[in-house]
């Protein structure tokens, strides 16, 4: 078994990537040639459990994207990519001013949601832990059970606490843990550490005022509707008409937006999210999951992306125009965000009756349903997607003979609440136009073209000013336990070093960094101390910690006499 | 290859692997890189590439036995010879409390050196 030599479509610098627009992923560290049977055997479903951290990582972006805000960027960038290619290949002319007022509201967008996408997934990977009081799990918890927990399919709370209470204990964990604590506060790095300490301090206030935030999970999944299902920023992206003062209309919602949790009424918002999460449907997906919006504000969110959609709609069979297969390329990356791809290989296909056999080397790799009425060579070597539809609970398997689709396999994985997929519109992928590959690649042509139209160059100072902007905003938020007039100040002193410049005794950030990871399982002090004294740190060790906290006038750890967690 | 020639890169190391590999550099002999993100990709923190000649191997070394006790480390090294020439090669090690420095420095030395 071959794992397909990267090109562009890898990790070019060592690190699992997901693209906000066309949900792409690739888990770094997946390698199918090793883990193609711990993903599709039955009852195995098992993955090493160092790969967890970055899966949870990607999963979480996956779900986010996965959104109304997911969606409406999607749309937007991939309408100005197809215009900006018919325009330069002369198939229809679109004026370069609507590319660039769409990508003005894209960048802003992208500038504001990074740091926030950035802070959810580092509090999934480090502080998510879910409770006995919500019924339902996260997507990106629910498949770290699937992939990762020694527990039965069926426990699912217990599977993931054990999980990720093994996984937050390893120095792998503390060290990556420490490396965001030792993360820049400029923005300019992907604003990690500004995002995650913002989240922490939205959680600590969410807390204050609705106890069942204690169980971390609900309010990952309450924060991410609030920021991702957000249907006001929906309708000022997709709004046709254009304004010169697009971006700051964006920002400005966006910082309205996050400053007004601080005065919802969370109580009665989190009784109605749980009503919609466990009133039907899959887990924590679909629209019913919607924070302070009204019916008529959703309708017109919804219009406006269907609008927008519109020539990406239709699937015409037979003959097709060129413009027509721009269309229908784009609608098919749009109807495809909703699959994780896991990875993909190289294997030999042979046909069996109506089964198409992978193998290499000789050793079986896996059955699957060969389509009729397509030819290509055998045997021959075959390219297989590896896909996951996380609010389907099924796993998706595509086999391509160069441009031609010529196999498939749909996984349902048990346990699960979804339906295997039987609702997903799989009617569209009879119209599939390529492989995963194929789709990255003609999305990166695509996306040189808009550039060569919009050039980045010409809009990096608007970004940076936006970043730069958002990036004030979310130090208010960060810093949420520091006295106002000291915050700038501070601020100012953690721009290249974040917390570690708070912390010049590196044994203490350490300490810090396991301390966050250990409270992360339970807020008991008790508890917590003593899983600590495991690792040799001591209360002694913790109280010196807080006073370090103390001394720079930001607050890291809150200890009580039954509770420790930490603030950063 | 000469060995003064050599030019080293250890990729993909994280702000705390920073912090760390630069405690044991007392010399200043090694530098750091760090990328933005791409536009478009989120994703896991842009990593750091450390990058340092031939007499800096020591402290290299030094890190993994200090930082990776009972665990196993797997380090992705790009050298580049006064040629030009470069290559990509990966040191995995499982260290324990008897591996020892200099077990380390010969290992990744011989692979820097390349095929001789």
């Amino acid at each position: 078994m071959t794992a397909i030599e990267p090109g562009r479509f890898c990790s070019q610098d060592g690190r699992g990537w997901t693209d906000l627009y066309t949900n792409l992923v690739l888990f770094k560290d997946v390698d199918l040639s090793r883990h193609l049977g711990g993903i599709v055997a039955p009852e195995r479903w098992r993955l090493p459990r160092e790969l967890a951290p970055g899966f949870i990582h990607e999963a979480t972006h996956h779900w986010c994207f996965h959104s109304t805000v997911g969606a409406a960027l999607a749309v937007l960038q991939l309408n100005a990519q197809r215009r900006a290619t018919a325009t330069l290949t002369g198939l229809r002319a679109f004026a370069t001013e609507s590319l660039r007022d769409a990508m003005v509201r894209v960048d802003a967008a992208e500038e504001c949601l990074r740091p926030l996408a950035e802070g959810l997934a580092l509090f999934a990977e480090f502080d998510v832990t879910p409770g006995a009081s919500v019924q339902k799990v996260s997507l990106p918890m629910w498949w770290t059970h699937h992939f990762f927990s020694n527990f039965h399919r069926e426990h699912v709370q217990t599977g993931i606490l054990e999980t990720l209470s093994s996984i937050r204990s390893t120095a792998a964990m503390e060290r990556r843990r420490r490396g965001i604590l030792a993360h820049d506060c400029t923005g300019n790095l992907g604003g990690y550490l500004p995002g995650y300490l913002a989240v922490k301090q939205i959680w600590l206030m969410a807390m204050g005022s609705e106890p069942r935030f204690w169980n971390r999970d609900l309010f990952l999944m309450f924060l991410k509707s609030f920021i991702f299902a957000d249907m006001e920023l929906a309708v000022l992206l997709l709004d046709p008409k254009p304004h010169e003062d697009a971006a700051s209309r964006v920002v400005q919602h966006i910082e309205r937006r996050l400053a007004s949790l601080w005065k919802l009424d969370l109580p009665s918002a989190v009784d109605k999210y749980l009503e919609a999460l466990n009133g039907g449907g899959t887990r924590t997906q679909g629209p019913h999951l919607v924070i302070d919006a009204t019916p008529a504000l959703r309708k017109q969110a919804n219009q406006m992306l269907a609008m927008a959609m519109s020539e990406t709609l239709a699937f015409p069979k037979g003959a097709r125009s060129d413009w027509e297969t721009l269309c229908l390329r784009d609608g098919l990356t749009f109807a495809r965000r909703d699959l994780m791809r896991l990875g993909s290989l190289n294997a030999i296909a042979t046909t069996h009756g109506e089964k198409l056999l992978l193998e290499e080397g000789g050793e079986k790799l896996m059955e699957l349903e060969r389509r009729p009425g397509v030819d290509f060579p055998e045997p021959t070597t075959v390219e297989v997607d590896v896909e996951a539809a996380p609010a389907f609970d099924n796993l998706v398997i595509f086999v391509w003979h160069r441009e031609k689709w010529v196999g498939q396999g749909f996984i349902t994985v048990p346990g699960g609440e979804g339906d295997g997929g039987e609702t997903r519109n799989n009617a569209q992928t009879e119209l599939y136009v390529g492989s995963r590959r194929d789709q990255d690649e003609y999305y990166t042509r695509a996306r040189a073209r808009l550039d060569s139209l919009v050039p980045p160059e010409t809009r990096q100072r608007a970004r940076s000013e936006i970043r730069a902007e958002f990036n004030d905003f979310l130090s208010e938020v960060a810093l949420g336990q520091t006295r106002i007039p000291l915050r700038a100040q501070v601020w100012k002193s953690m721009a290249s070093d974040g917390i570690a410049a708070l912390i010049p005794d590196r044994a203490k950030l350490e300490q810090l960094s396991r301390i966050g990871l250990a409270s992360s399982i339970t807020p008991s002090r008790e508890i917590t101390l003593e899983h600590l004294a495991t690792m040799d740190i001591t209360e002694e060790n913790v109280r010196s910690v807080m006073a370090a906290g103390m001394a720079a006038n930001v607050p890291f750890i809150l200890l009580q006499d039954q509770i420790l967690v930490t603030l950063t | 290859m000469k060995a003064a020639e050599i030019g080293i890169k250890v990729l993909g190391l994280t702000r705390a692997d920073k912090m760390d590999i630069a405690a044991l550099d007392e010399q200043h002999q090694i530098t750091f890189e760090e990328s933005a993100a791409q536009s478009g990709r989120f994703g896991e923190p842009v990593t750091i590439t450390v990058i340092l000649g031939l007499a800096a191997l020591g402290v290299l070394a030094a890190w993994v036995v200090k930082t990776r006790s009972d665990s196993t480390t797997e380090l992705t090294i790009e050298t580049r010879d006064g040629k030009g020439a470069m290559r990509k090669v990966k040191y995995k090690k499982h260290v324990t409390k008897e591996t020892s420095q200099a077990e380390v420095l010969k290992e990744l030395t011989a692979l820097v050196h390349g095929p001789q």
